[in-house]
């Protein structure tokens, strides 16, 4: 590889200047690459090390909804890289702490049709009570399907335990690729 | 038939659930935590084993306990095929019990497991502890 592609200037500014309009927020983690489950294991030992709630629930939900957005990334992200003979899709996981909540956010490209999955799913489960998501994840796990994986249930997990709206953002890069961004909220 | 038994370690990130299934007895018990990158490989020689074991034994009791402290999405779904197929075994003229063990505190467990068993028509003892 060649050594000026790791040290890219460009995107440290671009960090850094992120991290200065944004300065006043707490990010506990922010990971960036292939989610295998070398990294994974770092990753997690990271989050438990972390945060600094103290409730066992609240650090479980965190922890559980951390394995469905990685899974999502790892199965569903076009960028994917070949570790140990299996293609690992790539993307972004940043923890943000405020002062009542945790934010999740998780960044990946995406397939046009998944990210128009996602966004009609996303419409669809934030109209949704406690009771109805349970309705609709009974559904989705009777479902057949192909896909390896979790039949996109996933999303569903993550609004239940969460108990908040999930946020769902689609852009095209420069590159023409969609990129797909979930964010969701975890009380404290 | 052979006893299917899996003890794992667990070392790593994803967690696979042990197994324990005794031919002899038709006592299986799965138990542990179930997060993996590809749940269907794991469950298919679950259910492959438990299927073998419906064709050669189908006068014995199959006593399935299921002790999961937790599971995920991708698990779930296999989970389920595994309660379908313990029903079709029923169905078919098999004695089945079907015990599930869960943490009486955890309620969200509680929920995942009462979306599993919604609509199979076999007794799913749940059981908190």
């Amino acid at each position: 590889m060649d050594e000026n592609k790791i040290v890219s200037t460009n995107q440290s500014i671009r960090e850094i200047q992120e991290f200065e309009e944004n300065k006043e927020q707490k990010v506990l983690f922010s990971y960036l690459g292939a989610f295998d489950e070398e990294h994974l294991i770092i990753i997690s030992n990271y989050i438990e090390f972390a945060q600094t709630v103290k409730r066992t629930t609240q650090r479980t939900n965190l922890f559980k909804i951390f394995v469905e957005m990685s899974q999502n990334i790892s199965q569903n992200s076009t960028l994917k890289k070949e570790i140990g003979g299996r293609n690992t899709g790539c993307g972004k996981i940043t923890i943000i702490e405020f002062d009542s909540y945790f934010k999740m956010i998780s960044c990946n490209p995406a397939t046009d049709n998944d990210v128009q999955t996602i966004k009609e799913r996303s419409i669809q489960m934030n109209s949704l009570n406690k009771e109805e998501l349970r309705g609709l994840k009974r559904a989705r796990i009777r479902e057949k399907t192909n896909k390896a994986g979790n039949g996109n249930i996933g999303l569903i997990k993550i609004a239940i335990i969460s108990e908040n709206k999930i946020e769902v953002k689609t852009e095209r890069g420069n590159n023409n690729k969609n990129y797909v961004t979930i964010s969701v909220k975890i009380n404290k | 038939m052979e006893n299917l038994i899996k003890v794992q370690k667990n070392e790593g990130f994803f967690k696979y659930p042990n197994v324990n299934f005794d031919a002899t007895s038709g006592d299986c018990e799965l138990s542990g935590e179930s997060f993996m990158e590809d749940s269907k490989i794991y469950y298919t020689e679950i259910i492959s084993w438990l299927h073998e074991f419906h064709e050669t034994e189908k006068s014995k009791t199959l006593t399935f306990n299921i002790k999961l402290s937790y599971f995920n999405t991708s698990s779930s779904k296999m989970l389920y095929e595994l309660l379908k197929v313990l029903q079709d075994f029923s169905d078919d003229g098999q004695d089945v019990v079907i015990n599930w063990h869960y943490d009486s505190s955890d309620s969200e467990l509680e929920d995942d497991i009462a979306d599993l068993c919604f609509d199979v028509s076999i007794d799913v003892n749940q059981i908190p502890e």
